[in-house]
């Protein structure tokens, strides 16, 4: 289980801006094993999400290389799954249609693939809104659609972008939950960018904690909390501990 | 934004209408209440038509100034009946779609080319704004020189015209796309072709099809254009000679055959979208 399957070393990124380059990214290295659950915390404006497209093959880094299952990246794989902090939804597909949409391209339709769509709306609670459109729809449940559309293709890794960044903080604690949830189902590798400490210690096994620009890994913090989670582990003394950890952790960087 | 929830239950009855007897308003009940307005059209060109027969009746014009709408209406069947109207109608339309299509595709075209590429854009674009800025009026007679008094040159006039809105439309609806969703269809590794069909083409198609309605109303323009430079058929023939035989009930009637071919491509355009657009209605 613990066979590591993204790997990052070294990776530099630098932005050409109107006052000449401005680093983004400088010397990070990271390694995420098989079916971890690792969280990404830092200031806004650190690169997290600058980071997470080089993972994702969206981006070339400057120097270093990333690795997934021991092969360098050089273009977006199949087995990357992605989720950004709005839904990006096509508008004008149905839910269920949305949801099939990587395995369209992908070029696998089918009877068994939409059945598979199905089985993912009913993990993520949207059965009966299938032929719905987006715009019928709340902001969490557009969010739900969109986890539903990356767990399709069955990706091995899914990056997250702040998913939950745009919801409010009732519906974003019952998306916390659901992801556990989802998570213990599937169990894919899993790494978050957030920048909110609580949601980071919440849901992960690992915290990387970024500095701001250039930003590179300031610290690694191991999550021993017991699972499965539910919401009384916020009154845990363990997750207190955590949270004024990272908190410092951020402070210091 | 209208939730789920408020979706569950689709069947809210519409009140649109109210006061009206009770015979009258089971008939209505039957027309989704959204078509209510429409229903207001015809009593509508009722007192448009009574206006100008006013009109007419109080200022005691002579015909050949501003003939009545019963004189109008005679010609209308008269030309309807020995088939001129219906043979110049023909010209003009059989011009308007040929510039439409000529028109369009060009401008879609580049369009894209020109999304595509910013250098091309500034390359070519100034030459684009100059040719827009000769009126076409102008630009005309010169296009009857170069292809001659037939067809073609009110095609081409037709198409310079519908051109520029398209293009414009087609430009700024392809750089509305979604980086998102770009990025999204990148990480499937989706193919250039899956890229324009899937993404490109329904993303831009709300402003292509605002485009294409500037479109079809201005293509009417163009070919009357053409058609007042040189030309022995078509409904801006028909005007041109009847206004040289002081023959003012027949020009009115070739300027009402112009509304109705751009009321109907208009209308045209509009089924198109509801159709295409229809994921935007809630029911």
């Amino acid at each position: 289980m613990n066979h590591p399957i993204l790997t990052a070393e070294g990776v530099d990124k630098t932005y050409p801006s109107r006052e000449g380059d401005v680093s983004a990214l400088r010397d990070i290295s990271l390694t995420i094993t098989e079916g971890e659950f690792v969280s990404l915390v830092g200031p806004s404006g650190c690169g997290k999400t600058t980071l997470l497209r080089i993972l994702g093959g969206l981006l070339q880094a400057d120097r270093g290389g990333v690795h997934i299952d021991g092969q360098i990246l050089t273009e977006p794989r199949r087995d990357i799954g992605f989720i950004f902090q709005d839904p990006t939804l096509m508008p004008w597909r149905s839910v269920l249609k949305n949801v099939t949409l990587p395995l369209e391209v992908q070029g696998r339709n089918g009877h068994e693939h939409r059945k598979r769509a199905m089985e993912l709306l009913g993990l993520v609670g949207l059965l009966g809104f299938e032929n719905l459109h987006p715009h019928e729809l709340s902001g969490g449940m557009q969010q739900r659609v969109a986890i539903a559309r990356a767990l399709v293709h069955e990706p091995a890794i899914l990056l997250m972008d702040e998913p939950f960044g745009s919801l409010d903080a009732i519906t974003r604690n019952q998306m916390n939950l659901e992801l556990l949830r989802i998570w213990n189902a599937t169990r894919k590798t899993i790494l978050m960018v957030t920048h909110t400490i609580q949601e980071a210690i919440f849901l992960a096994d690992r915290v990387l904690i970024m500095s701001p620009r250039p930003g590179h890994i300031q610290a690694t913090l191991e999550v021993d909390l017991p699972r499965p989670r539910d919401n009384e582990i916020y009154y845990n003394e363990d997750f207190a501990k955590l949270y004024h950890l990272v908190r410092d952790s951020i402070a210091a960087a | 934004m209208r939730t789920a929830q408020e979706m569950t239950d689709p069947l809210t009855p519409v009140e649109t209408m109210s006061g009206n007897a009770g015979t009258l308003r089971k008939g209505l009940s039957r027309i989704p209440g959204k078509y209510h307005a429409y229903l207001l059209a015809p009593p509508a060109l009722l007192v448009f038509l009574c206006l100008w027969q006013l009109l007419v009746m109080l200022g005691s014009y002579p015909t050949f100034i501003l003939p009545a709408p019963a004189i109008v209406f005679r010609k209308f069947v008269l030309a309807l009946t020995d088939g001129t109207l219906l043979h110049h109608a023909r010209a003009t339309l059989r011009e308007v779609l040929l510039g439409l299509a000529l028109g369009l595709s060009a401008a879609t075209c580049l369009g894209y080319i020109f999304a595509k590429s910013k250098s091309m854009e500034r390359l070519l674009s100034p030459y684009i704004v100059a040719s827009q800025s000769i009126p076409i009026v102008a630009l005309a007679p010169l296009l009857v020189i170069w292809f001659g008094f037939g067809t073609l040159s009110k095609v081409i006039v037709c198409a310079l015209i519908v051109f520029f809105p398209v293009l414009i439309n087609t430009i700024v609806g392809l750089r509305s796309v979604d980086e998102n969703l770009v990025d999204l269809m990148r990480s499937y590794g989706a193919t250039r072709r899956q890229m324009f069909t899937m993404l490109e083409i329904p993303a831009a198609l709300p402003v292509l099809l605002g485009g294409l309605k500037i479109g079809v109303t201005l293509s009417v323009i163009g070919a009357v254009v053409g058609e007042f430079v040189a030309a022995d058929e078509g409904l801006g023939f028909l005007v041109n000679l009847s206004r040289g035989l002081f023959d003012t009930p027949m020009m009115f009637v070739a300027l009402f055959a112009l509304v109705i071919i751009a009321l109907s491509l208009y209308g045209g355009v509009v089924l198109l979208e509801n159709r295409l657009l229809s994921w935007r209605r809630i029911e």
